[in-house]
């Protein structure tokens, strides 16, 4: 038995270093391709060479757009573009481009996530092909801030490089947003490989190792104690990113009293809006329509208005028929809305066309409390 | 102060159902008050959302005084009923050796260290973040501020509805019919400390994750599972991260039918192997529970039946009247007509067609981003080596929860409605199904191993 046990492992051994080689001559394999920065033309907005990279203004409306003087640049599938950042990191990324074989200008929106290094793999993208005429990369972030571009890439990743955005992918921490509680992926990026499909897949190899090996004496214990172990592994990372989450939490709410946590929070805008309105709305039995384009927005208000009874039809018309309105309500139009306010008259119209006499109640950046008079 | 406040809240709320759970569960069972504690903690929600309702009904405000004193009565109640009603069998169930070797005994404290560390986290969360998932804005919490503020149950009606009756006395929101037992339980939160607070009324969703630990943890050891082997199956059943989101994003009900769910499949499998009474008792009270969380919870209690039928006619004649039963749904499905509502949902409303896009989202939801793949795949692993150790009893009582994936995955394919969702009962329910099959599993590997690890 005992021999069986050893020859299994040394059968394993030559298989594993047989996997291992090619695993690297793989990775040796790998072609990178890269431009860099000084090949980068700034179209809109201005730029400076600086020490750490390319130094970023956008212009009035916080656009930025590079362009890129190769003009030899050949898409091909399995490439992925890559930039870094140091300071702010644009929230999206626009790679927009013209192919030699079509006139069409064709732009992609990626979405960084706020990361210092991010990459968008092109597969996906099915225009992405040919040959390029030009190729430009937009960055929009708010007006006066000042981007800089350490390192910007379109290559073929190598498997050390794909490895690596793996592990950075894998150990990147994002703060939550109220989505997440639909989904856990385990990684900063909606890619995968996901930790626990590959830790899955080890805990089956550990498995065959095991029954391979010929143990003496089988104890299923034992193969628990793998998938035991393994589980920690992959429990770690999701034990510190909830910590590193924790963190965050504890440094913007921690010590503030309810009202003082919203006022901090994301909603904080729509929250002030609502509170607001409550205050104007003293009647018992008031009702409030809450009117917005913005599933977001007017959920929000809906919430944040409680316990007034409000009316808020998500996905459905912004305001029912004008003949269930009756005077003394109130809309809170939240933007964006096609709610049409004509402030001077008085009236707002719907976008069927009824129309009602409204007075102002209360005004702000993010919508208007308007009160039936009809 | 507000902790006593807090605590006292809890004590109203778990009290009850502690007392009457004593009464029903018999002596002398290993880990005997870790059971009963956490089954107090899932039961004593439903019941303090009885209590509250009742209250409504009979126009008394909420408050500490009402609440409590209903609680009082209930649990006055269950300590005084005559000693004859008390359940007074002995346990008759196996024992796992309970002493520990060194390397085990550090075994548990690595998990008890990494379950507080857990907590912990968890804990600052929860009572640090106010309220920000979409659903507890949209619908839940919302009708908790209103209930709160009205200190009463107040109705909710369809938007039309609200439109017809001009809004007076009812409120609404897009979902009306759905169960309203975790609003009140953050209602009571609010009543107890008085004052609404946008952290603190998460709280239950913290006690309900320790409960299902203690529940799984003590029906693990009930099923003859040793101290280590308990311990580390409820660690990995308690660190699924969806699990830990739901907690921390708090204010879906999808973790409370978990619980319930949950409660109720361990409950029937030890029945299935016992046959002791108050097992299935507690296991249809719990299940039944699930409808009190949310409408789907209808479903999840129906998939209990087929494990339940099984057990008690033997697995030829289940088979033949389950065969029976199923026909004759098909039957009722195809001749009612499709606007017909059932817990929440109709034939209409589903639009139920073949998707084949659908394929690709429900693999990833099962084993990349919804749950860890660890779970589900543990979850089959302890399937197909409970077929092998005890085939009856298990592979009778899985039947519900198996056949109920089963269908849910391929209805998945004929019901998504975008490209990220997929059917409702796994998407709401995964963590119950998870932990189920996770139990099945560890239970019976560990009836495979008679020495633990």
């Amino acid at each position: 038995m005992r021999d069986g046990a050893c020859r299994g492992n040394d059968l394993f051994d030559k298989k594993a270093a047989l996997l291992l080689s090619a695993i690297f001559c793989f990775a040796l394999a790998g072609r990178v391709h890269s431009w860099p920065l000084s090949q980068l033309v700034v179209e809109i907005g201005s730029g400076t060479v600086a020490e750490d990279g390319l130094a970023l203004v956008p212009n009035a409306n916080g656009q930025i757009l590079l362009s890129v003087l190769d003009h030899g640049i050949l898409p091909k599938s399995g490439q992925r573009a890559s930039f870094s950042f140091t300071g702010t990191t644009p929230p999206v990324i626009y790679l927009i481009w013209r192919r030699n074989d079509s006139g069409e200008l064709f732009q992609h929106g990626f979405a960084t996530g706020g990361l210092a290094d991010s990459y968008f793999d092109l597969n996906s993208i099915a225009e992405w092909r040919g040959e390029l005429q030009s190729l430009e990369f937009g960055f929009l972030v708010p007006p006066d801030t000042q981007v800089t571009l350490t390192s910007l890439h379109i290559a073929r990743p190598s498997m050390a490089e794909r490895f690596k955005s793996v592990l950075h992918d894998w150990t990147t921490f994002r703060a939550w947003v109220p989505a997440d509680i639909n989904i856990y992926i385990g990684t900063a990026k909606n890619v995968g490989p996901h930790p626990a499909q590959v830790t899955g897949i080890f805990a089956l190899i550990a498995i065959l190792v095991y029954f391979a090996a010929r143990p003496a004496t089988f104890r299923l214990g034992s193969l628990m104690l793998i998938v035991f172990m393994l589980w920690v592994i992959l429990d770690g990372f999701w034990q510190w990113r909830l910590w590193q989450q924790v963190s965050i939490t504890r440094e913007r709410f921690a010590g503030l009293d309810s009202l003082s946590k919203v006022v901090a929070s994301e909603d904080a805008g729509v929250a002030r809006l609502a509170y607001q309105a409550q205050e104007v709305v003293q009647a018992p039995n008031a009702r409030i329509f809450v009117a917005s384009q913005s599933d977001g927005n007017g959920m929000r208000a809906a919430y944040y208005l409680s316990p007034v009874n409000v009316f808020w039809h998500r996905h459905g018309p912004e305001l029912p028929d004008a003949k269930y309105l009756r005077s003394g309500d109130y809309i809170l139009v939240l933007a964006p809305s096609v709610i049409e306010y004509q402030r001077e008259a008085g009236r707002i119209r719907f976008s069927r066309g009824d129309e009602l006499a409204v007075i102002e109640r209360l005004s702000s950046d993010r919508g208007v409390l308007l009160e039936v008079v009809k | 102060m507000m902790t006593v406040q807090l605590l006292l809240a809890l004590l109203i709320v778990v009290a009850p159902a502690w007392v009457w759970l004593q009464r029903l569960v018999p002596a002398g069972l290993p880990a005997r008050g870790i059971l009963v504690s956490g089954y107090s903690v899932i039961l004593g929600a439903v019941v303090i959302g009885l209590i509250m309702r009742c209250l409504s009904g009979l126009s008394v405000p909420f408050s500490v005084f009402s609440v409590g004193a209903a609680s009082l009565c209930l649990s006055a109640a269950g300590a005084l009923l005559p000693a004859g009603w008390r359940n007074e069998n002995r346990c008759p169930f196996p024992q796992a050796e309970s002493g520990l070797s060194n390397l085990q005994r550090l075994f548990v404290v690595l998990c008890l260290l990494l379950l507080a560390a857990r907590l912990m986290s968890l804990g600052l969360e929860v009572a640090t973040r106010p309220v920000t998932s979409w659903d507890a804005k949209q619908h839940w919490t919302k009708q908790a501020r209103v209930f709160y503020e009205h200190l009463r149950v107040v109705p909710y009606v369809s938007l039309q509805d609200w439109l017809d009756l001009g809004g007076r006395g009812v409120y609404t929101n897009m979902h009306p019919g759905y169960p309203i037992t975790a609003p009140l339980l953050q209602a009571w939160i609010a009543v107890a400390i008085g004052a609404w607070h946008e952290s603190l009324v998460n709280l239950p969703w913290l006690a309900v994750w320790v409960a299902m630990g203690m529940v799984f943890y003590s029906q693990a050891r009930i099923a003859g599972g040793s101290i280590g082997l308990a311990i580390g199956a409820t660690y990995m059943v308690l660190s699924m991260p969806y699990m830990n989101i739901h907690v921390a994003l708090a204010g879906y009900a999808d973790l409370f039918m978990a619980a319930s769910y949950l409660g109720a499949v361990a409950s029937l499998y030890n029945w299935s192997r016992t046959r002791a009474s108050w097992l299935l008792y507690l296991g249809l009270i719990t299940g039944a529970s699930c409808m009190l969380f949310k409408n789907e919870g209808f479903y999840w209690f129906m998939s209990l039946i087929p494990g339940i039928l099984l057990v008690l006619l033997g697995v030829r004649r289940g088979l033949l009247v389950l065969a029976s039963m199923l026909l004759l749904l098909l039957l009722f499905v195809a001749l009612m007509p499709v606007e017909t509502v059932v817990a929440g949902h109709s034939l209409a409303g589903l639009d139920i067609r073949y998707r084949p896009e659908s394929w690709f989202p429900l693999y990833l939801s099962f084993f990349c981003t919804r749950q860890q793949a660890f779970s589900g795949v543990s979850g089959l692993a302890g399937y197909g080596s409970s077929a092998v150790v005890c085939p009856r009893g298990i592979a009778a009582c899985c039947c519900g929860d198996v056949s109920l994936a089963a269908v849910s995955g391929t209805l998945s394919v004929y019901q998504q409605c975008d490209g990220c969702r997929i059917f409702y009962l796994p998407e709401q329910s995964w963590p119950a199904y998870n932990a189920g099959s996770g139990f099945f599993g560890i239970c019976c590997t560990d009836a495979a191993t008679p020495t633990g690890f």
